[in-house]
């Protein structure tokens, strides 16, 4: 559990509000097909958010990796798909897949599903930052509690059992047990033979671990709960301003905004009006999300 | 729609479907502590593996886990295994499609695991049943994956078409195969041993499950 | 008013040969402070849980007879009415905490039983202030110390309300500063509040004023039941190894030449009450010899070494030790005796300073220590990595070693001849830690180092492992680190005491015994005379 400092203004609120923000954006990110304009707005939109809040700082590692594995996609399914016109390549044909071809049209459509990626990718990134994993766990606690507290525990025993290990590992060494040379295999087998003492250990303590959930009353019946959250009215009227880019997104879709088709060949019925949805939906979106980062000031 | 949140939906669906009925199941706190301590140990197993992508030891101890302990207990290890690293390393916005895989993962060896005559250990000393397991973990290498994958699919938006799914499978083929040939060579050198040790605890579950009252007025309970 | 009482209770564990408690018929009156004693497995344990009702519902087997609670049979209460009368503490603090936040873990047992919010928050404030809790409540469990957390599990069990508090050798891992403040809570909990406590206990020299009455356990039967003033009696008159359920300074008393046997006394107070005397205070006979030159086996010289960057826990540390000494190492915890064993043994290495074998000087290779110097770890359980005990002791000898044993010798030195083809975990606490000695004796070390080999170990078993140690064929000297100052009594013909990573006190143990303070066993403590200068 983090100090109160350490908190920004999202962790100290509702765990459910935050999530619902972030869920909206998953919405909008899936409400608009893959329109590339609309997509490129949201993509700049959760950018400077994410920048914002510093989420950018644990981004490398999954980041890259994901990255790669959704050019990669790109590149199959651009291949495997036959739309388009536009043809940059026409390959062999393949028995069951049929022929292998790319056109500008396949291309772009998988590029814009790797900016779509990208936007999920920030808004779990950003979840990761803004949510207080903690309480958000704890919301499952009425539903499910003895899941939610096994999983404590379990979470609980994690350090412990780590701290276990390199004590045997010391007890190992000092018996001269360690293989001297840094052959691969052996170090494996080598880790895998402390791990034997460590699970006897280990199971051998969840008897008493047993024992002591017995003792505290664990299962004896309906459970209450110590952990209050509260919903402030200013989170309320956060989630109210939520309403207020939906709507709209939805009346726009009503009247003919956001259409994009990359088959057979782009078309864009309406550049300047889907511009014009784009700005009006941008700045709606922003205010819930500016709405509350003021609350730190308060 | 898109098919992708179809699906993903329906598993997820089916993911609190599993959750609700081993909450309402009444666990025993014994299997309960065994479950959260099997939990523990595959987050710490995953941990030195974490830069090999895909490699880890977690996955064949949890099914193992199923495989003793049953598939309720199994799938819980699975569901419990992501929960420290992904929320103390941060290590990524697929936790929840991680408990499933490997909640699925540990319930379906339980299911192996009921094929054994009622009442004989759980080991992996006859040969048949070891290579069931083994051939069991390595195809749940694939099968792991290929929930995950779902994740990128969706994302993606690939049009419901059968060859984009190929598409998506054929591209991930390497990773899977990896996690594929990890839980090969970690069930095929470490499982009967583990097993042994896992049935022991199994074992004093199993001969504490039945109090016997003798003489006096008291009757069962 | 009764509130538990037995009823020819006979139990059997699964799978037992024998019954784990035979015909116990035994009732606790409600305010009670009962002291249960008795030698490991003799029953104290299962008899607890029968109390609270764990056996046999948690364990299985067959039980007989009454369990009663309040007038009312035990196995028609619901757990819940159990658990909010009966608490059950037992010793190990690690595995009794169970979530990670000390305010999570107080409220854990209080919404077990869903008691209303209000409720919670006002039960939570009154234990939070009864143990001083106030300044905890967002630490991390894992931050905690041994004691703190058994502190913590006590607390928590608290919040129930039970008017009964069980406890299963609750002080047995602790320190002396811990325990000390455990003890000091029950004996409250029931002078002010009326709590009944019943504890098993094996260091009783520290709980035995506190008993009401005694419970004396012998392989499943209730041997004694009645006062401590009668148990000392009997022990006295027919059955002398009661004796050695007694504390140092009553034992001494009841030795031929030791004084007036009509009041015995049971705590250092008393005895010296009773001789104010000069001349009764004799100097102790102790184990130590005089002091002689040794020839010295290890020397550390200026050793400074810690774990964490830029934290030493031994500063410039010189210490050396000589064949034939049986050193004890004490200090408080996070003096570093555990590091300087370490580093002795070679599993932390230096930062500064020289370690040298007979003369020869040890570098950061430490593949040479393996054959010299034996390291016993805390917990014996861990290196146990075969199926069956031969299975381990070959293994052990395959090693490279001197082949000084034989597989016979060893399983005779460490009276494990009965238990060879057992599995290692399926062996006792004492048990268990003679197999690690004799793995570790299959290297035919010339050192000796244990770590706390005396916690949870009754008086015989203490006993029989300061014998063994007396005779260890091959080894030249032995260190153990040690909190039980009457063990080191008992052992040493050298005791150091450290501190802060420095040497407090190094010597024979007369001489560190006599100007001590806080390391003092009982009999020094009624001998000494304060300092007139």
């Amino acid at each position: 559990m983090k100090s109160e400092a350490e908190r920004n203004v999202w962790q100290i609120a509702h765990p459910a509000i935050v999530v619902l923000h972030l869920a909206t954006q998953l919405l909008f990110a899936f409400l608009w097909e893959l329109h590339p304009l609309f997509l490129c707005g949201q993509l700049v939109l959760i950018a400077v958010w994410a920048k914002q809040e510093g989420a950018f700082a644990q981004l490398r590692p999954f980041f890259a990796m994901t990255l790669l594995f959704g050019f990669a996609y790109l590149c199959l399914n651009t291949l495997v798909l036959h739309e388009g016109r536009t043809y940059l390549w026409k390959g062999p044909i393949l028995p069951y897949l049929g022929r292998l071809d790319a056109t500008v049209e396949e291309l772009s459509y998988s590029l814009c599903g790797v900016i779509r990626l990208v936007i999920l990718l920030l808004v779990s990134q950003l979840f990761q930052r803004l949510v207080d994993h903690d309480r958000f766990f704890f919301l499952f606690a009425e539903a499910a509690p003895r899941f939610v507290t096994t999983a404590l525990l379990s979470i609980r025993l994690v350090p412990f059992l780590q701290h276990e290990y390199r004590r045997i590992r010391e007890t190992a060494k000092l018996r001269g047990l360690e293989p001297q040379r840094a052959n691969g295999l052996g170090q494996v087998r080598y880790s895998w033979l402390l791990l034997r003492p460590l699970l006897h250990s280990a199971l051998e303590g969840a008897w008493l671990t047993a024992e002591t959930l017995y003792a505290r009353g664990f299962g004896s019946g309906k459970r209450s709960s110590y952990q209050r959250m509260a919903l402030r009215p200013r989170e309320k009227t956060g989630v109210l301003l939520l309403l207020l880019p939906f709507a709209f997104a939805l009346y726009a879709k009503g009247l003919g905004v956001g259409q994009f088709a990359f088959f057979p060949l782009f078309s864009w019925p309406d550049p300047l009006g889907d511009l014009f949805g784009l700005g009006c939906f941008l700045l709606l979106s922003i205010v819930p999300i500016i709405w509350f980062r003021r609350g730190e000031e308060m | 729609m898109n098919i992708g949140i179809v699906l993903l939906v329906a598993l997820l669906s089916l993911f609190a479907l599993i959750l609700l009925v081993a909450e309402k199941a009444r666990m025993d706190e014994k299997k309960l502590a065994v479950v959260a301590t099997l939990g523990s140990l595959a987050a710490i197993v995953r941990i030195p593996f974490a830069v090999l992508p895909s490699v880890q030891p977690s996955s064949f101890l949890i099914m193992l886990s199923g495989y003793i302990f049953g598939a309720r207990a199994g799938f819980l290890v699975g569901a419990i295994t992501p929960l420290f690293s992904n929320l103390f390393l941060g290590q990524g916005p697929w936790t929840v499609w991680q408990m499933l895989a490997w909640g699925l993962c540990g319930a379906s060896s339980g299911l192996l695991g009921k094929l054994r005559k009622r009442g004989a250990a759980p080991l992996l000393d006859r040969p048949g049943r070891r290579w069931l397991f083994i051939v069991h973990c390595t195809l749940w290498g694939f099968l792991y994956g290929w929930i995950m994958n779902l994740w990128i699919y969706t994302g993606m938006g690939a049009l419901a078409n059968f060859r984009t799914f190929i598409g998506l499978y054929v591209s991930s083929l390497p990773f899977d195969a990896a996690h594929a040939l990890g839980n090969f060579f970690f069930s095929a050198l470490f499982a009967q041993n583990t097993a042994r040790i896992l049935a022991r605890y199994h074992r004093r579950l199993v001969i504490a499950r039945f109090p016997a009252w003798k003489g006096g007025a008291d009757g069962e309970k | 008013m009764v509130l538990c009482s037995c009823e020819q209770l006979t139990y059997q564990y699964p799978e037992a040969e024998q019954p784990a408690l035979q015909n116990i018929q035994v009732k606790i009156e409600e305010g009670e402070f009962v002291l249960l004693l008795g030698a490991s497995g003799s029953g104290k344990s299962t008899f607890l849980r029968a109390l609270n009702g764990l056996v046999p519902r948690f364990y299985g087997g067959t039980i007989s007879g009454n369990v009663m609670f309040a007038g009312k049979e035990l196995h028609t209460l619901s757990q819940r009415e159990v658990v909010r009368s009966l608490a059950l503490l037992n010793q190990d603090p690690e595995r009794q905490i169970l979530l990670d936040t000390v305010e999570r873990e107080l409220v854990f047992a209080m919404e077990n039983i869903g008691l209303p919010w209000t409720e919670m928050r006002s039960r939570l404030a009154e234990i939070s202030h009864l143990f001083g809790l106030g300044d905890w409540l967002h630490r991390a469990t894992y931050t905690l110390s041994g004691g703190e957390k058994q502190r913590l599990a006590l607390a928590s069990l608290l919040t129930l309300y039970p008017r009964v508090v069980l406890l299963d050798e609750p002080t047995s891992q602790l320190d002396p500063v811990h325990a000390e403040a455990v003890l000091h809570v029950l004996r409250r909990l029931n002078e002010e509040w009326g709590l009944t406590v019943l504890m098993s206990e094996h260091r009783v020299d520290r709980c035995f004023h506190l008993a009401d009455r005694i419970l004396f356990f012998d392989q499943g039967r209730v041997a004694y039941d009645g006062s401590p003033r009668g148990f000392i009696q009997l022990a006295a008159d027919s059955v002398p190894e009661w004796q050695n359920y007694l504390p140092p300074i009553t034992r001494h008393f009841l030795k031929p030449s030791g004084g007036q046997r009509e009041h015995v006394p049971i705590t250092v107070k008393e005895a010296r009450a009773q001789s104010n005397t000069a001349e009764q205070r004799e100097p102790a006979e102790t184990a130590s010899t005089a002091a002689q030159t040794r020839a010295p086996l290890l020397v550390l010289e200026h050793g400074t070494a810690g774990y964490e960057k830029g934290r030493d826990v031994l500063h410039q540390l010189s210490y050396t030790i000589g064949a034939g000494e049986r050193i004890a190492l004490l200090g408080e915890n996070g003096a570093g005796k555990s590091t300087l064993a370490k580093v002795l043994a070679g599993a932390v290495p230096l930062r500064q300073g020289t370690l040298s074998w007979e003369g020869h000087a040890i570098h950061a290779n430490q593949s040479l220590m393996h054959g010299r110097i034996g390291y016993l770890s805390q917990n014996p359980s861990d290196y146990f990595l075969y199926e069956t005990v031969e299975q381990e002791l070959t293994f052990a000898l395959g090693n490279p070693g001197k082949a000084d044993w034989t597989l016979a010798a060893l399983l005779d030195v460490t009276g494990l001849s009965l238990y060879r083809d057992r599995h290692p975990h399926d062996l006792s606490g004492g048990e268990r830690q003679r197999l690690a000695l004799g793995i570790l004796l299959a290297a035919s070390p010339e050192l000796l180092i244990l770590d706390e080999p005396t916690r949870g170990l009754d008086q015989r078993q203490k006993d029989k492992l300061n014998h063994l140690l007396h005779q260890l064929p091959g080894v030249k000297s032995t260190v153990v680190i040690t909190h039980d100052v009457e063990f080191a009594l008992a052992y040493a013909n050298r005791v150091t005491i450290l501190y802060q990573g420095q040497i407090a006190s190094d010597g024979s143990p007369d001489a560190v015994f006599q100007h001590s303070f806080s390391f003092m066993p009982q009999l020094y403590k009624w001998r000494r005379r304060p300092e007139t200068s």
